[in-house]
């Protein structure tokens, strides 16, 4: 499950309009999410509240061995009045890192906050976070700042008595156009200097130039889909390392197929990476199976020394007040109308305390009539209310996950199993329970 | 001062290397690796080759039946070698990355992929010279400390040869680890090995160590030294052929690594020490750091204070390790220990350096052996010969109890000593050490049954007898134990046969404890008696004597 | 990098060691600070420590 730090810094990204996933470092994100989600170790609790739309604190308990802790601060200069900070009400499937479809790429304008109407260059887009690890006074620090609409820098550090030099700095710098994205970052840890790019290509890049609202695009992009069969976004991008002060450098190179939310198919997101210097080849493919379950699969391989590893993960989501429920193959947007209804009438239902037996007719054709983006969004998230997560690697290690929200209380607990051990299988086993309000 | 070593014998016993290896695994693998290391580190190879290393008595501490403490200098060039075998991380970003706190890591998507490479390092050629110091106590085990950095130079080979890059790498950080592993970990290591030796409630003490078969040496050979005057049953001086005859091991030497007597005077100089007490005898025959002509030509300028006029000492352990023999002045000349006879070991111990096992002591020019005669002042008597000693150096093999009674004790010292300062002779062990003597005899048929209860035996009559006597005796005692030996370490005989080691493994037991019980009686009587030492006449120090 | 004599170095490692010591206790305060004062609607301190409000 995502810290509530992180996804206060995700509402603060998405109100300065900054796309966090057009970026090299995201390019694996689907399936990562998918095969390599951390379990929890031990017993954490997490405090969080948004006390006023620009400043949140989170307080944090584990126990993982010793007791320890850490206090968080966030400030930003901008609002974050949309963010949904209340644990009982956030949505489950931003939290808890699903299968994300591709966010299309904005076109025209940046961001869905307080600058719809274009960029305001006298508004400061600073977001200031510092965490202190109590027991041992580790301090991380990290402050955002974004200067223009494609320009963002970002500096993260850490302060540790017990490091050397006391401590790391690392300064990044985002240039993102929407159709490439490039990154440059410095580390005064070892000297070392990195440069990262993607560039997107198909589907939705190759509609960049048109203006954003014109109903055109989508129609087209649903023609394009109609026509050519998968309609995805091509992305490919290569990264480079290198270590001034200790002569370390790595370098490597991945493209990445993935569906958009037009598409109507199965989403599904396909990728593969190479390191060249060391032989590494990595191929992903992870595909949203239904509407409750995803499904991913990784292969490594090594030229130089054969070594190869593969991991299968699986996710299951949980429909609201009902069972497991795995819908599998894909439905029809036709379909999609008929169900939908039902819930929003047992949901109505349950709002004016009634049956809703009286008054089946009517209702529907009202609700679909009405648009209903955001509430159809609202309640597409509320039929989630928890997810179970596998994971399967060739060590025979299993990691599974369960999270969801009790009260309003999120949870998450988590084991990995080692099969090959039979005596001592429970590898590490943990809880987590956040709060936030 | 310098000790030979029998090292071959260590390659015959195979479970001295498995033991070694298991031991050197664990302790490389038992400290935080550095993460380039993937797995773990494992000794696949382990030889301590053919040249042993030479190590030189700088100073010896505390000596005592069961513990000791010197101060020595070693150094070795020969040709032991290391194999090691692990597996490690090619990747320079990946181990760059895994020390450092993930959240200033830039997050590389695939660049920090590993690749292990398993890797095979051969270290050779190791060249080591350093000071040891060197703690033995039969209760806590061995424990030996580098005084300082004792790598000087070391081969690294490794799978990695071509890379010149790797190559050097590798080649400074093994030299470093090493350095830290010899300081650190080694002591342990050897203690450890020294504890499964001598504490009785471990292993029996079948296998042994081999460093600390030198240290055992050095502990149980002061006291494994014949007496000084070698007397039958019915009393009669010995003399060396006799003594060989009678010795259990007729052709082994027995080389007493001291002199009695000086033993007796340093563990006093020692309780001088400590107690402030007045009384420091004078100690012959023995290399002082106060003089220093003739010492220079031994070493540059290090003190050996046991060694006079140039001897040597070629000391052999338990279990045919070290040899100690003391040589003359002019065996010196040819510069390397010239001798090295093997004493069997007391205790069928297998492993330890086994000095010269191959080399015959007849090889030794003149070699003196002296038995420390702790009873009497006449010449033949008062020191016994190394004859015995010598042959019972013969050979490097164990042996089950002998047939003979230990009669090392009634080996005659050689007439090598001069007469005892006459204003000593007055201080004389008196009768008793010598009726003690001559029931060293019939007891000692009872060695084979039990070294341990007939030395014991003995000793409780040595006791009786220390009691008995009178201030004189005690002073007889005292005497005795301080006469002066001018060359005790003088082995120039040799004893031709050389028979079954097991009498010479029993009769030097029984030595060291007869010894040990002498010395602590003496110690005992003159805590008892404050006068004990008061009469004496003896020579100021030697640090103050102009010459010997 | 620079040819730089050891008493500078010396005096720039010290700086930098006191300038971290500085950030390291001085920068959750800064942020607290922050909040406190530039959020629209003044919180009171204990709404912006609390993580119950």
């Amino acid at each position: 499950m995502r810290e509530f730090m992180d996804y206060i810094q995700s509402a603060f990204y998405a109100a300065t309009g900054w796309n966090r996933d057009n970026s090299y470092s995201s390019l694996n994100a689907t399936a990562d999410a998918l095969l390599s989600f951390p379990t929890p170790r031990g017993l954490r609790i997490t405090l969080g509240s948004l006390a006023t739309p620009q400043f949140a604190t989170a307080y944090q308990l584990g126990t993982v061995g010793v007791v320890d802790g850490s206090v968080s601060y966030l400030y930003s200069t901008v609002s974050l009045r949309n963010a949904v900070a209340q644990s009982a009400r956030i949505p489950l499937p931003d939290l808890l890192k699903s299968y994300k479809p591709l966010v299309e790429l904005p076109r025209g304008t940046i961001g869905t906050g307080d600058f719809l109407e274009g960029w305001d260059a006298s508004e400061k887009n600073t977001l200031a976070y510092g965490r202190l690890y109590l027991p041992q006074s580790m301090l991380e620090a990290l402050v955002v700042k974004r200067f223009s609409p494609t320009l963002q820098m970002q500096i993260s550090a850490v302060s540790d008595q017990t490091l050397r030099n006391g401590g790391t700095v690392l300064g990044m710098v985002q240039y993102d156009r929407q159709r490439y994205g490039i990154e440059g970052l410095a580390s005064s840890d070892g000297g070392l200097m990195g440069v990262r790019g993607l560039y997107n290509f198909g589907g939705d890049a190759e509609n960049l130039k048109t203006p954003y609202g014109s109903s055109n695009d989508v129609a087209t992009g649903n023609g394009i889909g109609e026509r050519e069969g998968i309609y995805g976004r091509f992305s490919t991008g290569a990264e480079l390392y290198y270590g001034t002060l200790n002569k370390s450098g790595g370098m490597s190179m991945g493209v990445r197929f993935a569906t958009l939310p037009t598409y109507r198919g199965t989403p599904l997101t396909a990728t593969m990476t190479i390191n060249p210097l060391m032989g590494n080849i990595s191929w992903s493919y992870a595909v949203m199976a239904g509407k409750f379950c995803s499904l991913a699969t990784r292969m490594d391989f090594n030229v130089y020394s054969y070594e190869s590893e593969w991991a299968v993960g699986t996710e299951l989501w949980r429909r609201r007040k009902s069972s497991w429920a795995v819908d599998a193959g894909k439905e029809s947007p036709a379909p999609e109308q008929a169900p939908p209804p039902k819930l929003e009438r047992s949901f109505q239902a349950k709002i004016e305390w009634r049956l809703d037996d009286p008054l089946p007719a009517p209702e529907p054709p009202e609700m679909q009539s009405a648009p209903k983006e955001l509430p159809q969004a609202e309640e597409d998230n509320d039929k989630y209310s928890g997810v179970l997560k596998a994971r399967l690697d060739q060590h025979l290690k299993i990691g599974l996950l369960w999270e969801g929200r009790v009260k309003s209380l999120l949870f998450s607990l988590g084991s990995g199993i080692d099969l090959r051990r039979l005596d001592t299988p429970f590898r590490s086993l943990g809880l987590e329970v956040q709060f936030s309000s | 001062m310098a000790f030979n070593f029998n090292w071959s014998p260590l390659t015959a016993d195979e479970e001295f290397y498995q033991r070694a290896q298991d031991l050197l695994t664990t302790a490389l693998n038992k400290s935080p690796k550095p993460p380039i290391i993937v797995d773990d580190i494992l000794v696949t190879e382990f030889n301590l080759g053919s040249v042993p290393p030479e190590l030189e008595i700088l100073e010896i501490g505390d000596l005592a039946e069961d513990r000791f403490r010197g101060i020595f200098k070693m150094c070795y060039s020969g040709d032991a070698f290391l194999t090691l075998r692990t597996r490690v991380q090619a990747n320079p970003l990946n181990t760059y990355l895994s020390a450092k706190p993930a959240f200033t890591s830039p997050q590389p998507l695939a660049a920090a992929a590993g690749l292990t490479i398993p890797l095979s390092i051969t270290l050779s050629e190791i060249k080591l010279s350093a000071f040891v110091i060197l703690v033995f106590s039969k209760q806590k085990g061995l424990t030996l400390v580098f005084r300082n950095d004792p790598l000087e130079s070391i081969k690294v080979s490794s799978t990695f040869d071509s890379i010149q890059f790797v190559r050097d790498y590798l080649q400074r950080t093994i030299e470093g680890q090493l350095r830290t592993l010899m300081m650190e970990e080694l002591p342990a290591i050897i203690h450890k090995l020294s504890l499964r030796l001598w504490c009785p409630d471990q292993l029996p003490r079948e296998d042994e160590a081999p460093r600390e078969s030198a240290d055992d040496e050095v502990a149980v050979d002061p006291f494994a030294a014949p007496p000084l005057d070698a007397v039958d049953a019915s009393g009669h001086v010995l003399d060396a052929n006799e003594l060989s005859s009678l010795s259990l091991d007729g052709g082994f030497e027995l080389h007493p690594l001291f002199s009695q007597k000086n033993l007796l005077r340093l563990a006093a100089l020692n309780d001088s020490h400590r107690t402030l007490s007045l009384f420091t005898p004078g100690i012959k025959s023995a290399m002082f750091r106060a003089w220093a002509g003739p010492m220079d030509r031994l070493d540059a300028g290090r003190s050996t204070p046991l060694a006079a006029q140039g001897l040597l000492r070629t000391h052999s352990v338990l279990g045919n390790s070290t040899t100690y023999t003391f040589t003359d002045a002019g065996s010196l000349d040819n510069g390397q220990l010239p001798s090295r006879s093997s004493l069997s070991s007391l205790n069928s111990t297998t492993m330890g350096l086994s000095v010269g096992a191959g080399r015959h002591p007849r090889t030794s020019r003149k070699k003196k052996t002296r038995v420390v005669n702790l009873r009497r002042k006449t010449d033949t008597a008062s020191e016994a010969t190394s004859d015995t000693g010598e042959t019972m150096s013969e050979t490097s093999s164990m042996a089950g109890p002998s047939s003979e009674p230990i009669n090392a004790t009634s080996i005659p010292e050689e007439p090598e000593d001069e007469e005892p300062i006459g204003s000593s002779s007055k201080v004389r062990f008196a009768k008793g050490p010598e009726t003690e003597l001559s029931k060293r005899l019939p007891l000692s048929m009872d060695i084979f049954t039990d070294p341990v209860d007939s030395v014991e035996a003995v000793v409780m009559s040595v006791e009786e007898k220390t009691k008995v006597p009178t201030g004189g005796q005690a002073k007889a005692l005292e005497a005795g134990a301080m006469t002066p030996i001018r060359n005790p370490f003088n082995l120039d005989r040799k004893r031709p046969n050389g028979s079954d080691t097991s009498s010479v493994i029993l009769e030097q037991a029984w030595i060291a404890r007869m010894a040990g019980e002498i010395a602590r009686r003496v110690y005992d009587e003159k805590q008892r008696n404050a006068n004990f030492w008061a009469e004496r006449n003896d020579a100021p120090p030697p640090a103050y004597e102009a010459t010997q | 990098m620079f040819a730089l004599s050891e008493e500078s170095k010396e005096r720039i490692g010290k700086i930098i060691e006191v300038g971290r010591v500085a950030m390291h206790y001085g920068y959750l305060p800064l942020i607290l600070y922050l909040g406190y004062s530039r959020s629209d609607p003044r919180p009171s301190i204990i709404r912006l420590l609390s993580p119950l409000s």
